[in-house]
C-alpha cells in the first residue's frame, strides 16, 4: 500500500510539472490474488502487484490523457506529464469541454479490511478446500474462484481536488456439476469473514441436487421467479447502457424521451449510493467528486440519471459524482446500485407463480439489439426451474429470453424482502422478484 | 536484463519449482476517438512488467509485477513458489507439460509504416475528415470514428532454455453513424462494428481501409435503415457477410475448440463446450465444403505472432476438415493429455496474467462462389452484415445474432433493405446447413481486439478470415 500521504505527494508533484491550464492525475494501486478451481482442483493461482496513474493535462480547451505503471522512477513521470502535454498540443480544441470540477470534501468510508489484505495462498487454498469437500461428500465436482484484493485509489488536480480511498474485497463463485446437473452460488463483501464457503458450497450443491432429470419447456411467454442473482444480470447491462447523462443526452437510452414518466412497475425502485457500506461503496468518482446517492427509477418513474462534470455543465447542473476516468468515452455510469425490497420470501414469490419458471442465473446477456426499447437476449444458466401451482416441480432445460427490459420491469409483480449484494462490475445489492410474462424466444439441448 | 530474468528463473527452481518461465513486456498503446467533429480521446498508455510462472510440487502458481528490478524479481519468484505449494494441497495428478522444441529467436511484425512515427496530425485529419462526411447526411446524430495502435515488445525466458524476444505491431480503425428518430435508432459500422478491423501490422492496414471514402455509404445506410422494412420471421436461406460470418465462426467454432474449456477448467465462468474429446474425429460439424483452420501465421492476422506464451511456434492447424472435427486449440499441459503436442495457442494478456488458451486466426477456408453468382442462386432469403449483438449458451450450442442490415433476396436478386436482422440456431445444425462459401476474392480477416476469457479477465486479439457464405432453413427475425 502506498499510503495516503505518500499518494497524494506523489500527485501533487506530477501536477506541478504540468505546463497545462488545468491537469488532474489518478493514482491507482492493487495487491490482487485468485485462486481458480476446477474439477476439484486448484488449477490456477496468481497475484498481482500492480499501480499505476493516468494525467489528463488541459491547455484552453485542448486535452491530453497518458497513462504509465512505470511509477518507480522521476522519469517515467516526467515523461507520462510531457507525453499528456504534447498530445494536447497537437489536439484539437473540444468545444464541448466544461473544465475539471472544484475541491468539494468527500466522506469517510471504511471499505479496508486488514484480514483480506492478509489473505495468504495457503488461507486461499483452505478455503477452497472447504466448499471441494463438502461437494465431495455427493461426488460433486467443484469450480470457481476466490479472489481476495487490497487497493487504493488518490485523486487530485490543479484546482485543488485532493481524494484518496482505500478498500478491500473478496469474491467467491462456484459452478458445481454433477453429471449434466449444475449449480450456482456467488458472494462479494469487503470483508473475507462475510466470505462463508460452506454455506456457499451447500448453495451450489442444493442447486445442482434439485436440477436433475431437465425437461424441455417451449419457448414462449412464463411467469418468471428470478434469484437475486438474475435480478442483477438483468439491472447490470441497464446501468452500463441506460442511466448514464451521456446516453440520455445522445438520445441513445430510453430515458431521453421518457423523464418524469411511468415507465415501470410501482414496484420499481432503484437509485445509485456510493457512500452505503451494504454495497461495495466508492465515496467518490474518477474525477474525484464525491458521490450523491441518486435515485434512478422511483416507484416506476424515470427520475434521473447519473452525472459526470462534462455532461452536468453541459445541462448547467453538478456532477453527481459518477465519472469514469480520464480518457473514456462512455460518460457518467452508476456503479453501485440498490434495488427496492418487497414483502416476499423467494419461496412466496414461487407459490404466486401458477405455471411459470424459476432462473437461477442468466448468462451472455447481449444488450444492443435495440438500445432504446433496452431489448435484452441471453441464456438461462445452472439451475433452471418448472413452477407448477405454486411450487417448483422439476429441472428445465435452459432457455433463451429476447425481451424489452422496459416491458419484463413493467411486469414485475413481486419483490422479496431479503436482499442480496451480488458482485461484479456493477456489483449491487437486489431483492429476487417475479415478472410475469418474460418472452422466452428459444431453447438449447441441456 | 536478460542476465536478471534468467536470474529470477534461476531463483524459482532453487526454491524447488521443477519448471519456471518469465515474461517481460512492454506494452505501448495509442487510441484516438472523435465523434461529432470533435477529438473525444488521445490517449497514449504505456505498461511494462513481468510475470513469473512456476510449477512447484507438481502445481502452478503464477506472481506478477510492474516494479521491473532484481529484487521484486526474485520476491515474485518466490511468491510463485508459495503460491504452488499452496495449489499443491489441492491437487489430483501433478502437472505435466507435453514436449516442445525449445527455440532462442526473435520475432517481429513485418510492417511497412510504423503507426508511432505517423504525425498525429495525419491521423487526426484522417479521422476528422470521415467524421465530417459521416455528419453530411442529414438524420446522422452520432458520427465516431476511431484508431487504435498497439507495440508489444516482450522477452519469454524458460528453465528449458526458452529465450524468444517479440516485436508485436498490430493496427486498426473504423467508422460508425448513428441514426436516431423517435424511439428508434439505426446504426452503420465500417469495416466492422464495435471500433472497425485491426490486424499485425504498421500504419499501412489503416490507408488500406481508406475510411473517408466509405463514410458517405456508412451514413446513408444509417439514416435508410430507419425507415427499412423490419425483419420478417420466418425460416430460410441465410446469406451472411464476412465481417459476421468471423464472429459467427469466433463464438461458434473458436471457443468450443479451446482444450482448457473441454477440460472443464473454464467451467465456472464463460462454461464448457459441446465439443468433448469422443466427439474428436467423430463429430460431422459441417458440411463437407466446411473447412476451418486455426492459422497463427496468416499474414497480417490479429492472432499472428512468432511464439506463444509458452515459447512454442506459432503453427497452422487443422480443426475441421470436409465438415469433420479433427482438431482442438491447446497449450502444453491440455495437449499432453490427448497425447500431442501443443500447436502454440497459449497467450497471456500483458504481463500481470498467465497465459490461457487463446484463439489465434481461426480461419473458414474460401470456397468457389462469387458472391454475385451467390445472389443469384438464391430464390428466396436474406444478406445479413455486420454484428450488432451476440449471445451463445455456455456449451457453445443455442447461438443468435444481431445484425446491423439486410436485405431480401428474391429470385435471385437482391430486394428491400432490412432492419434488425436476427438469426438464430443451434452449432451443428448451423454448419451442417452451409452449401456455399464464396471464393478468395472475397475472403478476408477480420480482427477482434476484445475477445474476454478467464478470471481475472483477459482480453485477446484474434482473428478469423472469412468469405460470405450461404446457410440453409434458418430462423429469422427473432427479436420478439
Amino acid at each position: 500500500m502506498i499510503g495516503k500521504e505518500r499518494a497524494l505527494e506523489i500527485l501533487k508533484e506530477v501536477i506541478a510539472i504540468s505546463d497545462g491550464d488545468e491537469t488532474d492525475a489518478m493514482l491507482t494501486a492493487k495487491q490482487s490474488a485468485l485462486t481458480r478451481f476446477a474439477n476439484s482442483m486448484i488449477h490456477q493461482n496468481v497475484s498481482q502487484s500492480s499501480s499505476d496513474m493516468t494525467i489528463r493535462v488541459v491547455k484552453g480547451k485542448r486535452i491530453g490523457v497518458a497513462s504509465t505503471d512505470r511509477l518507480h522512477d522521476k522519469d517515467s513521470l516526467r515523461n507520462l506529464v510531457k507525453t499528456a502535454s504534447t498530445i494536447a498540443d497537437f489536439q484539437e480544441e473540444n468545444p464541448h469541454y466544461q473544465g475539471m470540477p472544484d475541491p468539494a470534501p468527500t466522506k469517510d468510508v471504511d471499505a479496508f479490511c486488514e484480514a483480506t489484505a492478509a489473505y495468504s495462498p495457503s488461507q486461499r487454498a483452505d478455503a477452497v478446500k472447504t466448499l471441494i469437500d463438502i461437494c465431495a461428500k455427493e461426488s460433486i465436482i467443484a469450480s470457481g474462484s476466490l479472489k481476495t484484493e487490497a487497493g487504493e485509489i488518490a485523486i487530485a488536480n490543479s484546482k485543488g481536488v485532493a481524494a484518496y480511498f482505500p478498500s478491500t474485497t473478496a469474491e467467491v463463485s462456484t459452478v458445481v456439476m454433477k453429471g449434466g446437473q449444475s449449480g450456482y452460488a456467488a458472494a462479494s463483501s469487503n470483508h473475507v469473514a462475510d466470505i462463508h464457503m460452506k454455506s456457499i458450497a451447500e448453495e451450489a450443491a442444493d442447486v445442482c441436487r434439485r436440477n436433475a432429470d431437465q425437461v424441455e419447456v417451449e419457448p414462449g411467454k412464463h411467469d418468471v421467479v428470478l434469484h437475486p442473482y438474475a435480478v442483477a444480470d438483468l439491472i447490470a447491462m441497464m446501468c452500463a447502457l441506460e442511466f448514464g447523462a451521456l446516453s440520455m443526452q445522445e438520445g441513445r437510452s430510453f430515458m431521453s424521451e421518457k423523464m418524469g414518466q411511468k415507465i415501470f412497475s410501482d414496484s420499481l425502485t432503484v437509485w445509485d449510493d456510493g457512500l452505503n457500506t451494504s454495497g461495495m461503496p466508492l465515496p467518490f468518482d474518477f474525477e474525484g467528486v464525491p458521490k450523491q446517492k441518486i435515485v434512478l427509477i422511483e416507484d416506476g418513474v424515470a427520475k434521473n440519471v447519473v452525472y459526470d462534470t462534462a455532461t452536468a455543465r453541459k445541462e448547467g447542473k453538478e456532477s453527481t459524482g459518477h465519472g469514469l476516468p480520464a480518457g473514456n468515452t462512455w460518460g457518467p455510469i452508476p456503479i453501485n446500485m440498490f434495488m427496492k425490497h418487497g414483502s416476499d420470501t423467494l419461496d412466496g414469490l414461487v407459490s404466486k407463480v401458477n405455471k411459470g419458471l424459476y432462473v437461477t442465473r442468466f448468462h451472455y446477456i447481449n444488450p444492443y439489439l435495440d438500445l432504446k426499447k433496452a431489448l435484452f437476449t441471453g441464456m438461462t444458466r445452472d439451475g433452471t426451474f418448472v413452477i407448477e401451482n405454486g411450487k417448483m416441480t422439476k429441472a428445465a432445460k435452459n432457455l433463451r429470453f429476447t425481451m424489452s427490459m422496459i416491458e419484463a420491469f413493467n411486469s414485475l409483480d413481486g419483490l422479496t424482502e431479503e436482499t442480496m449484494f451480488v458482485g461484479g462490475w456493477f456489483g449491487m445489492r437486489v431483492p429476487g422478484a417475479i415478472i410475469r410474462g418474460f418472452n422466452f424466444s428459444g431453447k438449447t439441448q441441456f | 536484463m536478460k542476465d536478471r530474468l534468467r536470474g529470477a528463473v534461476e531463483h524459482a527452481t532453487k526454491l524447488g519449482a521443477s519448471y519456471a518461465d518469465i515474461r517481460l513486456l512492454n506494452l505501448v498503446t495509442e487510441n484516438i476517438q472523435v465523434k461529432n467533429g470533435t477529438v473525444e480521446a488521445i490517449t497514449s498508455r504505456e505498461t511494462m512488467g513481468f510475470g513469473i510462472r512456476v510449477i512447484a510440487n507438481g502445481s502452478w502458481g503464477f506472481a506478477s509485477s510492474s516494479q521491473v528490478d532484481e529484487n521484486e524479481m526474485k520476491r515474485i519468484a518466490d511468491l510463485a513458489v508459495q503460491i504452488a505449494k499452496a495449489s499443491s494441497t489441492l491437487k489430483k495428478d501433478d502437472v505435466v507439460l507435453a514436449d516442445t522444441e525449445i527455440h532462442r529467436d526473435r520475432y517481429v511484425t513485418p510492417i511497412k509504416s510504423d503507426p508511432f512515427g505517423v504525425p498525429l496530425k495525419s491521423k487526426l485529419a484522417v479521422l476528422l475528415e470521415a467524421d465530417k462526411l459521416l455528419r453530411a447526411r442529414d438524420g446522422v446524430k452520432i458520427a465516431q470514428t476511431n484508431m487504435r495502435f498497439f507495440r508489444t515488445e516482450k522477452t519469454f525466458i524458460s528453465s528449458e532454455g526458452a529465450d524468444i524476444e517479440q516485436v508485436i505491431y498490430e493496427s486498426g480503425g473504423g467508422i460508425a453513424a448513428t441514426a436516431i428518430e423517435g424511439d428508434q435508432m439505426q446504426i452503420r459500422s465500417y469495416p466492422n462494428s464495435f471500433r472497425g478491423n485491426y490486424g499485425t501490422a504498421g500504419y499501412e492496414f489503416i490507408e488500406g481501409l481508406d475510411m473517408v471514402s466509405h463514410a458517405p455509404r456508412v451514413a446513408e445506410e444509417a439514416v435508410a435503415l430507419l425507415k427499412a422494412k423490419e425483419c420478417p420471421s420466418k425460416t430460410t436461406s441465410l446469406i451472411i457477410g464476412g465481417s459476421q460470418l468471423a464472429l459467427q465462426v469466433h463464438e461458434s467454432c473458436g471457443h468450443p475448440i479451446e482444450l482448457d474449456r473441454v477440460f472443464g477448467m473454464e467451467a465456472s465462468y464463460a462454461g464448457t463446450s459441446f465439443m468433448t474429446p469422443e466427439k474428436l474425429n467423430n463429430l460431422q460439424y459441417g458440411s463437407k465444403i466446411v473447412n476451418i483452420f486455426a492459422d497463427a501465421t496468416t499474414p497480417g492476422g490479429l492472432g499472428t505472432f512468432g511464439y506463444d506464451d509458452e515459447g512454442v511456434k506459432a503453427q497452422r492447424t487443422p480443426i475441421i476438415r470436409e465438415g469433420l472435427f479433427v482438431g482442438y486449440l491447446t497449450s502444453r499441459e491440455t495437449a499432453i493429455k490427448l497425447g500431442q503436442r501443443s500447436n502454440g495457442t497459449s497467450r497471456a494478456d500483458g504481463w500481470w496474467n498467465i497465459p490461457l488458451i487463446r484463439m489465434v486466426n481461426v480461419n473458414l477456408e474460401a470456397g468457389d462462389w462469387e458472391f454475385d453468382d451467390l445472389i443469384k442462386d438464391t430464390d428466396d432469403g436474406i444478406l445479413v452484415e455486420t454484428n450488432k449483438s451476440w449471445s451463445i449458451d455456455d456449451k457453445r450450442l443455442n447461438f443468435q445474432f444481431g445484425c446491423e442490415i439486410g436485405w431480401e433476396i428474391k429470385n435471385g436478386v437482391l430486394g428491400d433493405m432490412i432492419k434488425n436482422p436476427t438469426y438464430t440456431g443451434i452449432t451443428p445444425e448451423f454448419w451442417n446447413s452451409c452449401d456455399a462459401i464464396c471464393n478468395k476474392n472475397h475472403w478476408v480477416v477480420w480482427g477482434t481486439p476484445n475477445c474476454g476469457k478467464g478470471e481475472p479477465p483477459q482480453t485477446a486479439h484474434v482473428a478469423h478470415g472469412t468469405a460470405p457464405s450461404r446457410f440453409r432453413n434458418v430462423k429469422v427475425g427473432v427479436s420478439k
